[in-house]
């Protein structure tokens, strides 16, 4: 996992509570990378997964809402981060199409040792679109907050249902999103 | 005792600063190997590009030419900086008033396998016909970015096309020539032969024709009875004919025609030394006996306006393709020709020179600039008018003798007085 998402992670936390308390979050982890998270870094899955679980034991919330939430809180964080160019589009399908070719490229190739989630897409009507969302990490409560802040970012209303589908032993999610008319 | 978090803090973003730090400097380390690598496949590529025998031209997808190598520079003559950022359409001709490299669409729609003959312009308006095959580039969203175009030239190609056939036709012509000159040969021998005869013949019905004449006269002399009627038809018969003008005449006549066949003979003889067999291998051969034959071929087009002044030197046989050295012969012999416009001289000359046999052949004609006499030996270079000239016969003179023979071609000309054109073939 990038640096990036522990820090931002870390800014989520201390806005949500305070400092205090993701220092305490922070102090409770047994991190298995030495060092502090910078965002150019790769780090253990594990690690950040300690992080996330003991910020969610520490805050009281439902696991899926807080990640849900932590997803919508990035995306507006994450398109700052890019340049412009990658998230200049006029709707959101769009831009989501060019994700995986596109940032995940980019990302692949910046970090040799970066492994980011494989999105595969399917195109079946104008407003719809397929997206299946392969990755170890299960992180789908993440991406349903993601999707979210894209809906926002493009200002387009994004309807969506998953369903997880087995593949080669792994389970892959399959998200139908269905995009608001009008935009 | 914890520490107060602000301090933790302030300690973590110190570690991350030092992190930064270190991660900055492998990623600049990386970014300098990175462009190493670049430079290196950059160099690479630019060598490929460079010693492509192939004209490469490459666009933007509005036509607007971005790279171009080595060969399209000499090709077109161009200065890169003259193409780069000009439109393709620049280097293309018309054909039926379309210039293809103008359409786009045509080019990113044609296949890289498929190649057709086009011509390239080059900078001073020459046309060159080229194998042109075009592919399209498209970034990863389909989207049309540029255009490859590859060309080979084909002027060579196309001039030892023209060549073939040129040699081709010469060589049926040569054929022809050894034909017609074998089947003439036969009939003149006989029709030569008999004319001597019939001389002999004619000699001796004179002879026969006195001793009548005798007895006519003595049987005048006689006056012999009854026979007056007889000698005053016979009278009327030799004035009807004028026996003593047909007597003359009718030797004058045979003499006339077995000097005629005589010429054809020599005609013959001509033709079959000019269309010489044994083309493929040397053979050897005295150039005055070519020169005068090829001489007597070409004489018909040249004697109304050119006297002829040879001077043969007393040269050895040298080894060469003799048919093909007759061919140069005639080439200059025609153009010396038609560089005398009403009249004028042609000078032949043979003569030894250390190593060489050289072969002057000179006229009093118009002669030639300097910048014509730059380009004669160019293939298809002409002054002659559409449909007169190759333009080969010189290009074709000079690959003979130069590359064939391994001797010279040397032209001396001054505007308004003459040219010479000189052969020097090796011993």
């Amino acid at each position: 996992m990038k640096g990036v998402i522990f820090n931002m992670l870390e800014e989520f936390v201390i806005e949500v509570s305070d400092e205090e308390t993701f220092e305490e979050i922070y102090e409770e982890c047994e991190f298995v990378s030495q060092g502090p998270f910078i965002g150019p870094g790769t780090y253990p899955d594990e690690d950040f997964l300690q992080m996330a679980n003991k910020a969610i034991a520490k805050l009281g919330i439902a696991p899926a809402d807080a990640l849900r939430a932590f997803g919508k809180w990035s995306f507006p964080k994450l398109a700052e981060k890019v340049p412009p160019s990658f998230v200049d589009f006029e709707h959101p399908k769009d831009f989501l199409l060019t994700v995986e070719r596109v940032i995940h490229a980019e990302v692949r190739k910046l970090y040799t040792n970066a492994n980011p989630p494989r999105f595969e897409f399917e195109d079946p009507e104008p407003n719809k679109l397929i997206i299946y969302y392969i990755s170890e990490r299960q992180l789908h409560d993440f991406m349903d907050g993601l999707i979210e802040g894209v809906g926002e970012h493009f200002k387009t209303e994004i309807s969506t249902t998953r369903e997880c589908l087995q593949r080669d032993g792994h389970s892959v999610w399959k998200y139908h999103l269905t995009f608001a008319e009008g935009n | 005792m914890d520490l107060p978090v602000v301090e933790k803090r302030l300690i973590r973003t110190q570690e991350k600063l030092a992190a930064m730090e270190t991660l900055l400097e492998d990623k600049s380390r990386d970014l300098f190997l990175a462009n190493e690598e670049i430079q290196k496949t950059n160099d690479f590529l630019n060598n490929v590009i460079g010693s492509m025998q192939s004209c490469l031209i490459v666009t933007n997808a509005e036509g607007t030419i971005q790279i171009i190598n080595e060969a399209t520079v000499e090709l077109l003559g161009y200065d890169r900086t003259e193409l780069v950022g000009q439109l393709l359409s620049l280097v293309g001709t018309e054909d039926k008033g379309v210039n293809l490299l103008s359409n786009m669409d045509s080019l990113a729609a044609t296949k890289s396998l498929v190649r057709q003959e086009i011509q390239y312009k080059a900078k001073e308006g020459a046309e060159i016909p080229v194998l042109f095959s075009s592919s399209a580039m498209h970034d990863a969203e389909g989207r049309l970015t540029g255009i490859v175009c590859v060309a080979l030239d084909l002027s060579n190609h196309k001039l030892l096309e023209r060549q073939l056939l040129l040699s081709e036709k010469m060589a049926s012509i040569g054929q022809l020539a050894a034909g017609v000159a074998h089947e003439i040969n036969n009939p003149m021998g006989f029709i030569f032969s008999n004319l001597s005869n019939l001389g002999e013949y004619v000699d001796d019905i004179t002879a026969l024709l006195g001793v009548y004449e005798k007895l006519e006269n003595a049987i005048r002399s006689a006056k012999v009875e009854g026979l007056q009627d007889e000698l005053d038809e016979l009278e009327d018969n030799k004035k009807r004919i004028e026996i003593d003008y047909l007597m003359e005449d009718i030797r004058d006549l045979i003499q006339e025609s077995c000097g005629g066949a005589e010429r054809v003979q020599n005609i013959v003889l001509n033709l079959k030394e000019f269309s010489h067999s044994g083309r493929d291998e040397k053979s050897l051969a005295n150039l005055n006996d070519g020169l005068e034959s090829t001489i007597s071929i070409v004489w018909n087009e040249l004697k109304y306006k050119v006297t002829l002044d040879k001077e043969y030197g007393d040269i050895p046989n040298i080894l060469c393709f003799p048919q093909e050295i007759n061919q140069v012969f005639m080439n200059l012999l025609v153009n010396a020709g038609h560089a005398i416009e009403d009249s004028g001289e042609i000078k032949v000359r043979t003569y030894e020179e250390r190593e060489y046999v050289c072969i002057d052949i000179a006229d009093t004609g118009k002669g030639m600039s300097p910048e014509i006499q730059r380009r004669i030996f160019e293939p298809f270079f002409t002054t002659k008018d559409v449909g007169e000239g190759t333009g080969l016969g010189l290009s074709m003179g000079y690959q003979i003798i130069v590359d064939k023979h391994g001797g010279q071609l040397i032209v001396e000309s001054t505007e308004g007085s003459g040219t010479t054109f000189t052969i020097k073939l090796p011993k």
